[in-house]
């Protein structure tokens, strides 16, 4: 979606296209700042700032296109800095569902349960990745923002955020390798099958 | 073979990874949506802010902030840059308010100190606040030659240097210095004794051919030395120890007199040399 005309009116002292633009970006934002803190209780007052200094801040985006990323920027500090500060609580949420994870093991049948499962082993995983790792893998796996965009997001080189995606693949790797190495053996054949899709089918055939 | 196989391995399991990773992170973001409490929320909070008060606030704190800044800023300029501002502000500000003057005055029995506060005892005195001794602007002196004998200093200054033959027990020669102005033909020899480790015990004799430096007024007894008439006075000695404590003073004793168009001034600073002390080093003079 072009957002350049809708930032230009902002911009320009549209209250009515502010209104708009958090209509459509609050959800994402939402869930975005969940996926980095991991915490239900935090998220709200998060999004609530970034907005807030969105709209005092935006006559100075020069580039409207490149909106996104500028507001991920902000958002992604103000989420890293509400962390900080609520380091030393526990989030209730995550008490909760960890418990409540395990009891759908008994209660979910077939693939109902393998998908909660792997979800929650996954989840588990990285929630284990530090929050500079786990903010790239958002931008990157959940916002789908190339390298380029991250780089500009998090205020790095494009090398550094590769770097970084890279340790926390192998981290959640071996992380998951530990709590379920059923997960791999299935995994490979798979990803075999999508590496060389007509392989398999030429060596059937033969 | 074996490193193919590896890095097929490696492929396969990142790939895989990241499908779950999106998977997770989709199914995990699910559950979380934006309430129209969130919008309302944080449109109600950019309306306060938009608020007239708030907006005073802000600019009324700007405004205070950035006039500090300049206020500092300009002073901070202005004493730094002119020494005719900062020498003000010493005379006006900084002197009245830290400056502490103690006046030593004579009674019947000997001088009291007392303390007065510059600028509330003396309001718009200026110069003569100290019984007649005026405050003078001092500028760095000019560095007097130093002679280690009295014929040095007697070619230096051009006329007969005598020094004492007697001193007191333990007394020294510590320093001579002496000058003369190439105008005028005046000059003097300033000699130095002191008895070592004991700083307070201080004896200075001077020479001088200017015949102005023999004053009597301030003389307590006039007495003789080779047949001159030489006046022995007493000057007082202000001492501050501890800057917590009130000052002391004590008696110091001058023995002045002229002899072949000389003026000789022996002073005691220590106050522990008797006139018969004093008279003693005088005769001895050769």
């Amino acid at each position: 979606m072009n957002v350049a005309p809708l930032i230009k009116r902002i911009q320009g002292g549209d209250w009515q296209a502010f209104e708009v633009l958090l209509e459509q970006y609050s959800g994402k934002a939402l869930r975005t700042a969940y996926l980095i803190t991991g915490r239900k209780d935090i998220i709200e007052d998060a999004v609530q700032e970034a907005f807030v200094q969105c709209y005092r801040k935006i006559k100075g985006l020069r580039d409207p296109a490149t909106f996104e990323t500028w507001f991920y920027r902000l958002l992604t500090r103000i989420c890293w800095r509400l962390t900080a500060r609520e380091k030393g609580t526990v989030s209730l949420d995550s008490l909760f569902e960890s418990d409540q994870g395990c009891a759908l093991r008994d209660d979910l049948p077939g693939d109902a349960f393998e998908s909660s499962e792997t979800k929650r082993l996954v989840q588990q995983a990285l929630g284990k990745l530090s929050i500079p790792l786990r903010t790239t893998v958002v931008l990157r796996y959940y916002n789908d923002l190339p390298l380029k965009e991250i780089s500009r997001v998090l205020g790095c080189r494009e090398g550094t955020v590769k770097s970084r995606l890279h340790t926390a693949l192998k981290q959640l790797a071996d992380e998951l390798k530990l709590i379920a190495p059923e997960l791999f053996l299935s995994g490979e054949a798979d990803a075999q099958r999508a590496i060389h899709p007509g392989k398999e089918g030429l060596q059937s055939e033969a | 073979m074996r490193r193919e196989q590896f890095t097929l391995e490696r492929r396969v399991c990142k790939v895989k990874l990241e499908e779950w990773l999106r998977a997770a992170m989709a199914r995990e973001a699910e559950q979380i949506e934006a309430g129209p409490d969130l919008v309302r929320k944080i449109k109600t909070r950019l309306l306060m802010q938009q608020g007239k008060g708030r907006a005073i606030l802000i600019t009324w704190r700007k405004a205070a902030a950035a006039t500090l800044c300049g206020a500092l800023l300009v002073g901070g300029l202005v004493f730094g840059l002119s020494p005719q501002v900062r020498a003000w502000a010493n005379k006006a500000v900084i002197s009245p308010v830290l400056s502490v003057v103690y006046k030593v005055i004579r009674t019947g029995d000997g001088y009291t100190v007392t303390k007065l506060q510059e600028g509330k005892d003396h309001p718009g005195d200026g110069g003569a606040r100290f019984g007649g001794l005026e405050k003078m602007e001092v500028k760095e002196a000019k560095r007097c030659p130093e002679f280690s004998t009295a014929a040095a200093a007697q070619a230096h200054v051009g006329f007969p240097v005598h020094l004492p033959t007697y001193l007191p027990e333990g007394y020294r020669l510590i320093s001579m210095t002496g000058d003369r102005q190439e105008k005028s033909d005046r000059g003097f020899v300033s000699v130095v004794y002191g008895v070592p480790k004991e700083a307070g015990k201080r004896l200075l004799l001077t020479i001088t051919n200017e015949r102005n430096f023999l004053r009597g007024g301030d003389a307590v007894q006039e007495v003789k030395v080779r047949g001159n008439t030489a006046y022995w006075a007493e000057f007082p000695i202000m001492e501050i120890n501890d800057a917590n404590k009130e000052p002391t003073v004590k008696v110091g004793h001058t023995l002045k007199w002229e002899d072949k168009g000389l003026v000789y001034m022996l002073e005691d600073g220590s106050g522990t040399l008797s006139l018969e002390e004093m008279l003693k080093i005088a005769a001895s003079l050769n």
